[in-house]
C-alpha cells in the first residue's frame, strides 16, 4: 500500500514533503495509506475525510492542503491620505506648478520640528503675518506632527525616504506641503519643506553620509538650523559654531553651483540675540565655499513676554519665497555682431 | 428622466437633517426654486425629522450607529420654479460622526464611497457655534504636545530642568506653570481641518456634472441667526476667515470643484435659548420660517428660498 498524506496535524509534510519529526519520507509512521485506491487525507481539522464522522458540510468547503482555511475578510476602500509626500510626488508637484523647495538640515534638538508646527499653528490661527493658508497635500501630516502622535521611532530614525505610506505608525521622512497666499499682493507660494530627523544631519557632519541629502539640489533654499540656546550661552558656544562650521563644509560637497541662498536659522529667539561673533564666523566659513549666509532668528514656541510665539517665522518665509538676485536685463542693449546679421544680408541680397 | 444625487456632507450636529427637515415643507408645498413633482413613496425619514422641527425643537443628532448612519432622502423635483426638466434627487444624508471618522482613519465603506462617486455635486455643512467644532490647538497645549517629540528640543529643556540644570532650563516660571495644564492624550481633530479633508475628498470623488462641467459644491454655513450682525454684513467667508482660517483658504483655491457660499437659518431664529422666538415660532408656518443668506454681485442678501442651496448644487 503506498503511503498517503501525513496525518500529525503539525507537520508540513503534505507541503514541503519534509517531515518535522525528521522520518524518511516512506517510514514516517504518521503518514495514512490507500483505501481502495483513494488516498487519506485530512480535512482542516486534521481528520481523515474517509472515516465516516467527516462532516460533509465541511468538507464541500474545505480548501486543499495547506490552502487558506477562512474566507477573505471584506475590505474597507481606503481614501487617500495627505500624509508627507515621497520624492516622486515631491517631484511631480515641481513639475506641475512653480515650487520653492526649502532644504531643512540641522542637528537633532535645533528646533526643526518646532519650526513646522509654528508655522502651522501660526497658519491655522490666522496670525501668520503677511501670508495666509491656501492649501496644503500634507495637511493630516502637519496636524498629526503638531498633535505628537506620530513621532520618531526613537533609536531607529528612518534611513531614507519613504513613499507616500498610509499606515505607517511611525512618522516617515518626507516632504510638507504648503501653498501659501500673500496678502498684500494675493499671489500664491507653494513651498515643499523637508520634515527629516537630524540624525540624517548628524550623520552628514560625522560621517559625511550625504546620499540622502541628494534633493538639496533642488532646493532653492537652504535653512541651517541651529540651537539658539547653545549660542547663548558662552560655555557651549565655541562647539556649536563649530559643529555649524562643519555642517556648512558638508553641505558644499553637497549643493550645486551656482550655490541656493543659505538661511542661518537659530531657534529660541527668546532665549537671547544670537551672537554676532558666531554669526560672523558661520559666515565666513560660507564664503569659503562660495556660500553667502544670511541669518533669520525665529521663536517657534517663547517663553518670555518680549518675544511673541512664531516671531521670525514670516519674516522668514518672506525672505524664502522672494529671491535676492537681480534680474537681468530684459532687453539689453547691445551692439549687433558683423556675423548675426549676415543672414539678413545673405536674404537681401536674393 | 434625469437622476442627479447630491449628498449632504459636514461633522456632527452641522445641520445637515434639520435641513432636509426644512427643505420637506418647502417641496410639499411646491415653494421656492426646486419644487417636488410628486409625494415620494417613503417619507419616513423626513417625516421624523419634520415631526421635530413642527414642534420646535431641532431634530436630534443623526444614528451614530455604522450601519444605521445612512439615511436616502429621494424625491422627484423641477428646477427653475417647477418650469425645469424633472429630476429624480437623491440626496443620501450620512451621519457625521462617520465623515469624522472617515478622516479620522481613511476609511469608508464601499456603499458610501460609491454614493459620493455617483453624486454630481454635494453641500458641505458648517454651524456656527456647535459644541463638536474643535478648535485649533493653543501654543501652551502645542508646546507641552511638542515636549513629546525627541528631537525638537524642548525634551531637553524639560530634562534639564528636573536635574536643576537652571541654565537650559530658563524657562522659568512660565514653563512650571505649563506643567498645570491637562493636554489629552488623542486630541481631536480641529474642525477645519476636517472641513478640509471632506472638500478634498470631495474634490477626489465627486463625478463631473452631466454636461461634463465639475462638480458642484454649495458650502452652507448654518444657524448664521446667532452670528452677531455686524460680522453678518461681511457674508459666510468673513465668518469662516475669522473662526476657520484654513478652511476659508481652502476656499479660495477649489481646483476641480465649483463653489458657492450660503448661509443659512432653517427657522430664523435660536429655538434652543431663545424663548421669546421660540412662542412666535408657533405662530408663522413652518414654511414660512427660515432663509439663506446668498451672494448678490458684491453684497449679500436674505432670501426666504431655503431651496436655493440645494437648487444650485443641482443646477438645473
Amino acid at each position: 500500500m503506498a503511503l498517503g498524506e501525513c496525518l500529525l496535524a503539525e507537520c508540513t509534510f503534505n507541503v514541503t514533503k519534509q517531515c518535522v519529526r525528521g522520518f524518511q519520507a516512506d517510514e514516517c509512521t504518521h503518514r495514512g495509506g490507500t483505501v481502495a485506491g483513494v488516498p487519506v487525507v485530512l480535512d482542516t481539522i486534521g481528520r481523515s475525510d474517509n472515516s465516516p464522522s467527516a462532516d460533509p458540510a465541511l468538507e464541500s468547503r474545505s480548501p486543499s492542503i495547506g490552502g487558506s482555511v477562512l474566507d477573505r475578510p471584506p475590505e474597507t476602500p481606503r481614501l487617500p491620505g495627505s500624509g508627507t509626500l515621497g520624492i516622486d510626488e515631491a517631484t511631480r508637484l515641481m513639475t506641475e506648478r512653480y515650487t520653492t523647495m526649502v532644504g531643512i538640515v540641522g542637528l537633532p534638538a535645533s528646533g526643526k520640528t518646532a519650526c513646522l508646527v509654528s508655522a502651522y499653528l501660526l497658519l491655522s490661527r490666522n496670525q501668520f503675518t503677511g501670508f495666509s493658508y491656501s492649501d496644503s497635500l500634507t495637511l493630516m501630516a502637519f496636524e498629526e506632527i503638531a498633535r505628537g502622535s506620530r513621532r520618531w521611532n526613537l533609536g531607529d530614525a528612518p534611513t531614507q525616504m519613504t513613499l507616500h505610506t498610509e499606515m505607517a505608525d511611525d512618522r516617515t521622512a518626507g516632504f510638507l506641503h504648503l501653498r501659501l497666499n500673500r496678502d498684500r499682493d494675493d499671489r500664491t507660494f507653494d513651498l515643499l519643506l523637508p520634515d527629516l530627523p537630524g540624525e540624517w544631519s548628524r550623520a552628514l557632519i560625522d560621517s559625511s553620509d550625504a546620499e540622502r541629502f541628494d534633493f538639496l539640489k533642488s532646493a532653492t533654499v537652504v535653512w541651517l538650523m541651529v540651537d539658539g540656546r547653545q549660542f547663548a550661552d558662552i560655555k557651549t558656544r565655541g562647539y556649536a559654531t563649530y559643529r555649524a562650521q562643519c555642517l556648512v563644509e558638508r553641505l558644499a560637497n553637497v549643493l550645486a553651483s551656482p550655490r541656493p541662498r543659505i538661511m542661518l536659522v537659530p531657534s529660541w529667539k527668546d532665549s537671547g540675540e544670537f551672537p554676532q561673533v558666531a554669526y560672523d564666523a558661520i559666515r565666513e566659513e560660507g564664503k569659503k565655499w562660495d556660500m553667502n549666509i544670511t541669518l533669520a532668528p525665529i521663536a517657534s514656541f517663547s517663553q518670555n513676554d518680549q518675544i511673541s510665539p512664531g516671531e521670525g517665522l514670516a519674516d522668514l518665509i518672506e525672505r524664502t519665497v522672494v529671491h535676492d538676485r537681480t534680474a537681468p536685463s530684459f532687453w539689453p542693449k547691445e551692439a549687433p555682431s558683423h556675423s548675426a546679421r549676415s543672414i539678413l544680408a545673405f536674404r537681401a541680397a536674393r | 428622466m434625469t437622476s442627479r444625487s447630491v449628498i449632504l456632507i459636514g461633522g456632527p450636529d452641522s445641520g445637515k437633517t434639520n435641513y432636509v427637515a426644512r427643505l420637506w415643507p418647502s417641496f410639499r408645498e411646491r415653494r421656492g426654486t426646486l419644487r417636488a413633482q410628486k409625494l415620494p413613496n417613503d417619507i419616513v425619514y423626513v417625516d421624523g425629522a419634520v415631526e421635530h422641527l413642527m414642534q420646535g425643537k431641532f431634530a436630534p443628532r443623526s444614528d451614530r450607529n455604522l450601519e444605521k448612519g445612512r439615511q436616502d432622502f429621494s424625491i422627484q423635483v423641477r428646477g427653475a420654479d417647477g418650469t425645469g426638466h424633472l429630476t429624480n434627487l437623491v440626496v443620501p444624508d450620512i451621519s457625521g460622526e462617520l465623515w469624522l471618522n472617515a478622516v479620522r482613519s481613511h476609511e469608508l465603506s464601499e456603499d458610501w464611497l460609491n454614493a459620493m462617486k455617483t453624486a454630481e455635486g454635494a453641500i458641505l455643512f458648517v454651524r456656527v457655534q456647535s459644541e463638536a467644532n474643535v478648535q485649533p490647538m493653543d501654543w501652551v497645549t502645542a508646546r507641552k504636545l511638542m515636549k513629546l517629540h525627541a528631537e525638537d528640543g524642548l525634551v531637553e529643556a524639560e530634562e534639564a530642568h528636573k536635574e536643576g540644570d537652571k541654565d537650559l532650563a530658563s524657562a522659568g516660571s512660565s514653563a512650571t506653570a505649563e506643567l498645570d495644564v491637562v493636554v489629552p492624550e488623542t486630541p481631536e481633530l480641529p474642525m477645519q481641518v476636517v472641513l478640509c479633508e471632506l472638500l478634498r475628498y470631495l474634490d477626489l470623488f465627486l463625478s463631473n456634472r452631466h454636461d461634463g462641467k465639475p462638480p458642484r459644491v454649495a458650502v452652507v454655513v448654518a444657524a448664521w441667526d446667532l452670528i452677531d450682525p455686524g460680522m453678518r454684513t461681511g457674508g459666510p467667508m468673513a465668518y469662516l476667515k475669522r473662526e476657520f482660517p484654513l478652511f476659508a483658504g481652502r476656499l479660495s483655491d477649489p481646483r476641480r470643484l465649483d463653489l458657492q457660499l450660503f448661509g443659512l437659518s432653517i427657522v430664523g431664529g435660536d429655538l434652543e435659548d431663545d424663548e421669546d422666538f421660540k412662542q412666535k415660532f408657533f405662530e408663522k408656518n413652518l414654511v414660512d420660517r427660515g432663509w439663506v443668506v446668498v451672494r448678490d454681485g458684491a453684497e449679500w442678501r436674505q432670501d426666504p428660498d431655503v431651496t436655493l442651496p440645494i437648487a444650485w448644487a443641482v443646477g438645473d
